[in-house]
């Protein structure tokens, strides 16, 4: 395979994707000693490129410290990326400054893995849910109220919950407030942070379920990153798997579980504890673990712990390849 | 749940189980009341065998393992009743002292945390060979030598060179591994894992599951595993328990319960996981919260959840039932 350089927006054909990431790069830098001078760098994020249609959801997932977590926040500009584009209807989200960006930003929210440290303990339901609007002067008084009444009760809860604070709820319900809060100014796209792994199993299926209601009621986009690749695989319609800053793997979500390309991605599939004591498979335990970010290794960052590796691995970093129409993987052995 | 026979008994075993767990209770005294967190559990253990206690947040299931090893804060928790047989000796008539004995050296616990077990002062190497003096009064330079065999047995890379390392320069994989080595140190007959591998990595995780089957396998060890992730019981245990709200709902062997669910609860927890190869749109869902353990409902605790909940399950706890030879159920349905 020639190492043709890929398109660098692999995720669809689309011509207009709502979103779009070009190249987008973030590195952390690391300062010390007296006058904290910059002497290295973690390259958490490098060079991620993909595009989401309206009303799709594309699942990123990955270990801890693959920076998924970091590239959901650039795409809602909650960290501010190093390098690259990212379009919203294909303006470039990163060149907007002050009232315009604000304007813009409307569209994006952002809902977190553990929404007892999202929702002020000090705040009443009604203060946390509202404050969006208030903010953006969209609604006050009566008329917040009923806005806000109205976005409890499209997940789940009641007007009895209002004056409440986030410690009288659950954790289940404290998601779907922070699920409410997020869509409070109508946006179009959402990114969704582990939403449902500080939840049990249970009360996991509810906010899944409400999620999926929820895109087909206002058409949402989402981002849904998370760590177990179940979840990704429910909720997902495209998946892309991210190894040590890079997506290694993107295809729709049938092709991505039927058909892995990259050595990674079937390793993280058979890694998963499968509900199925008939299924036990031990053989393809992944050795090793993953580098550091901050030193990573040179080549594809996956080869010191690749079963496939070859020497070409070790100096020169794969290009992400379509291999068929629309799974796109960076590996220079992909599908042997 | 009163009447759970331990199911080697049951069965007509010839040896007796390791641990027999009968109508074991307890309970935390707070400023709110009662919380009734373990009500009448009863289970039993072989040695070789791994158990999966499995449940919710808050049904009960770590205060069980606490429990076994004595270890539940008093106050505010107390256990009121019950025996824990372990090898036919009953672990809480035991004087503190002779459970000192006990504890660390025939039976061991980890935690789903390792730096909990980790003093971050002391290297690994110190931390091992502390336990061997304390429990075998082996000197200090023999006990190195068996704390780097205890890091060899847990598949540690380098042992010799770890005894010198400090629990931060572990990764979190290798930190799980060096507790396992300091619970394995004295070659305990019972090892008790609370979510052992949760905070850990997928690509991690298999690996440390399946080092607790092969020291299960080389060591004969009794295994109990304590996890909310039906994906870890299926793949690791020969039996489960699934608690909810203090009590076993369903007991019995793997593969058994996983083809015949029968508690209403087991049939909603594994309708409710999502699976990489189904592709439903909507989760099967259970609905409500889990109950308040001050003020539990009356009769079956899951009846306010439970899509198939009738009159009596309001007012009489279900008894245990065997509906096969290794599988029991706390049903109404099923009486």
């Amino acid at each position: 395979m020639t190492p043709a350089l890929a398109d660098p927006r692999p995720a669809t054909r689309d011509p207009r994707p709502l979103v779009e990431a070009i190249g987008l790069r973030k590195a952390f830098p690391i300062r010390e000693g007296l006058f904290r001078r910059r002497h290295a760098a973690v390259r958490a994020v490098e060079d991620v490129s993909f595009a989401i249609r309206e009303g799709e959801t594309l699942g990123l997932v990955g270990e801890s410290g693959c920076g998924k977590t970091t590239l959901g926040r650039m795409m809602v500009r909650l960290t501010e990326a190093t390098g690259g584009r990212l379009l919203f209807e294909g303006e470039d989200l990163l060149a907007l400054r002050g009232e315009a960006l604000r304007r813009r930003r409307r569209n994006l929210q952002m809902v977190f893995q553990d929404p007892a440290a999202s929702l002020n303990p000090r705040k009443t339901i009604l203060q946390s849910v509202g404050e969006p609007l208030r903010v953006h002067r969209l609604a006050a008084g009566r008329a917040l109220e009923a806005e806000v009444l109205g976005l409890l009760e499209r997940v789940g809860l009641k007007g009895e919950h209002l004056h409440r604070y986030p410690h009288e709820f659950s954790g289940g319900q404290r998601q779907r407030i922070s699920i409410a809060r997020a869509l409070s100014l109508r946006p179009r796209f959402l990114v969704l942070d582990e939403p449902t792994s500080a939840l049990d199993v249970s009360v996991q299926a509810q906010i899944l379920n409400l999620l999926r209601d929820l895109q087909a009621e206002f058409r949402l986009t989402y981002l849904f990153i998370s760590h177990n690749l179940a979840v990704i695989a429910h909720m997902s319609d495209r998946v892309a798997v991210m190894y040590l800053g890079r997506i290694v793997e993107l295809a729709p979500r049938r092709l991505l579980f039927a058909a892995p390309l990259h050595p990674y991605t079937r390793s993280l599939l058979h890694a998963i504890p499968t509900p199925d004591p008939d299924h036990r498979d031990e053989a393809h335990v992944l050795e090793g673990e993953v580098a550091s970010p901050l030193d990573p290794p040179p080549g594809c960052r996956f080869h010191p712990r690749c079963p496939l590796r070859i020497d070409r691995c070790h100096q020169e970093a794969p290009p992400l390849v379509e291999h068929a129409p629309g799974h796109w993987a960076a590996c220079f052995r992909a599908g042997e | 749940m009163t009447a759970i026979i331990p199911s080697t008994l049951a069965m007509g075993g010839l040896a007796p189980p390791l641990l027999q767990v009968h109508d074991l209770r307890t309970h935390f005294e707070t400023y709110a009341g009662t919380v009734v967190a373990v009500d009448g559990v009863s289970f039993a253990l072989d040695r070789g065998e791994i158990l999966g206690l499995v449940g919710e947040t808050g049904c009960g299931k770590s205060v069980t393992a606490l429990s076994l090893m004595r270890l539940v804060p008093d106050p505010p928790g107390r256990i009121v009743g019950g025996r824990v047989l372990f090898d036919g000796q009953d672990l809480l008539a035991l004087p503190e002292r002779a459970m000192e004995g006990i504890r660390g050296r025939r039976m061991a616990m980890v935690y789903q945390e390792p730096m909990a077990a980790l003093n971050p002062v002391f290297t690994v190497g110190d931390l091992i060979a502390e336990v061997i003096v304390h429990h075998r009064g082996v000197r200090r330079h023999g006990a190195l030598d068996e704390a780097a065999e205890a890091l060899r047995l847990v598949g540690m890379p380098d042992p010799v060179g770890t005894l010198g390392r400090y629990p931060h320069e572990l990764s979190g994989g290798m930190r799980q591994r060096a507790v396992l080595a300091l619970a394995l140190a004295c070659r305990p007959d019972l090892l008790i894992a609370d979510e052992p591998t949760t905070a850990l990595d997928v690509t991690i995780q298999a690996q440390i599951l399946r080092l607790i089957r092969d020291l299960r396998d080389r060591l004969g060890l009794g295994v109990i595993l304590i996890t909310h992730d039906l994906g870890v019981v299926a793949q690791l245990c020969d039996r489960m328990a699934v608690m909810y709200a203090g009590a076993i709902a369903e007991y019995g062997a793997v593969r058994e319960i996983f083809r015949r669910p029968q508690h209403p609860y087991t049939q909603g927890l594994l309708a409710a996981i999502p699976r990489v190869h189904d592709l439903r749109d909507r989760l099967q869902a259970i609905e409500g919260t889990v109950p308040n353990l001050l003020d539990p409902p009356s009769g079956c605790r899951f009846h306010p959840r439970c899509p198939q909940a009738r009159e009596a399950c309001r007012r009489e706890r279900p008894r245990a039932i065997a509906t096969a030879p290794d599988h029991q159920v706390a049903c109404v349905l099923y009486q």
